[in-house]
């Protein structure tokens, strides 16, 4: 029997939860606990010290597979809390060694803790992801200009330059579209944050992305927020920028930078 | 229905991860292990490279 740590999936305040979610955790032999201290409940659940050490650790993040199904057992915990409450969630493997050592961080970071916990309060994050999907790209121009005709270096070199200004055209076109959804999506948040845009390889679509942002939503807002998005991106489409929404999420990019957060 | 795509339950990976591995909380002090010091680009560079392999192989 080895030893084990507590792997926290995230935090709640006290009272927003009756009982854990029932789900599997990280560890699927284990199940998903509530630990709580002072007006903070920590979701945890039980995995082998042996495993979730730092060495072992080390090694299974080289194992994709096991870094999707763990990151996957995180959301799935996270978002069944969702209805409830907004939990402040933990980043990937964090694990405490034992009950003391949560409890401590727990009430030395009480104050600031329960203040992020109140500042989410009622709000959930969403990302949109807006792809640049380009027409049909023209034929190139054939070295001549009509059959029969001498060939003409100077309309060659015409046609090719008015092309390069088009895409330059094209380009500046996306990135005011990406401009004007940003600007109007961030109305109806009430914080906003640019990522970099991910390559087409992870994100998986052979069209570039042009804009990765994400968006803390209050909950009242949200329909307001998802049917906004959808307009934009109807009326997006002519103008050869496709939207992607995903969420709702719990709030990973708006924690306050002073429990540790990103913002 | 429009042109925006709601993924819902079924996220990327790579969105997960980006969420998972550079947002949600650290905090410092007590915590025994966690995933902030990991090499980020080492970590995305597999999951593209885990993306290729799987485009490259179909199920």
């Amino acid at each position: 029997m080895s030893e084990t740590g507590l792997y926290v999936y995230g935090l709640v305040p006290r009272g927003a939860l009756e009982r854990a979610p029932d789900l599997p955790g990280v560890d699927s032999a284990r199940p998903v606990e509530l630990r709580c201290e002072g007006g903070i409940c920590a979701i945890v659940s039980r995995v082998d010290l042996d495993r979730f050490d730092e060495e072992p650790l080390r090694e299974r993040l080289a194992d994709m597979d096991w870094v999707e199904r763990t990151a996957r057992r995180h959301q799935e915990v996270l978002d069944a809390v969702l209805a409830a409450c907004t939990p402040i969630p933990m980043r990937l493997c964090t694990v405490y060694q034992d009950d003391a050592g949560l409890r401590r961080m727990l009430d030395e970071h009480q104050e600031g803790l329960l203040a992020a916990l109140t500042e989410l309060s009622g709000t959930l994050e969403w990302g949109v992801q807006a792809f640049h999907v380009p027409e049909t790209p023209a034929a190139p121009p054939r070295p001549g200009g009509q059959p029969g005709e001498t060939a003409s270096g100077t309309a060659y070199l015409q046609t090719r330059l008015r092309q390069r200004h088009a895409a330059e055209h094209a380009e500046a076109e996306i990135a005011r579209a990406c401009e004007e959804l940003h600007d109007a999506l961030s109305g109806l948040a009430l914080a906003a944050r640019l990522g970099a845009p991910q390559r087409p390889e992870a994100s998986g679509r052979d069209t570039p992305m042009v804009l990765n942002a994400v968006y803390l939503v209050a909950n009242a807002d949200r329909a307001r927020f998802t049917q906004r998005t959808a307009q934009l991106g109807s009326a997006l489409a002519p103008r050869g920028v496709a939207l992607r929404l995903t969420g709702p999420w719990a709030p990973y990019s708006f924690v306050p930078a002073a429990v540790g957060g990103a913002r | 229905m429009s042109a925006v795509t709601v993924a819902d339950r079924d996220v990327a990976l790579i969105d997960l991860l980006d969420r998972l591995l550079q947002g949600g909380v650290v905090i410092q002090g007590q915590i025994t292990l966690c995933a902030a010091d990991i090499d980020l680009v080492a970590l995305d560079l597999r999951v593209v490279v885990s993306a290729i392999d799987r485009l490259a192989a179909p199920k």
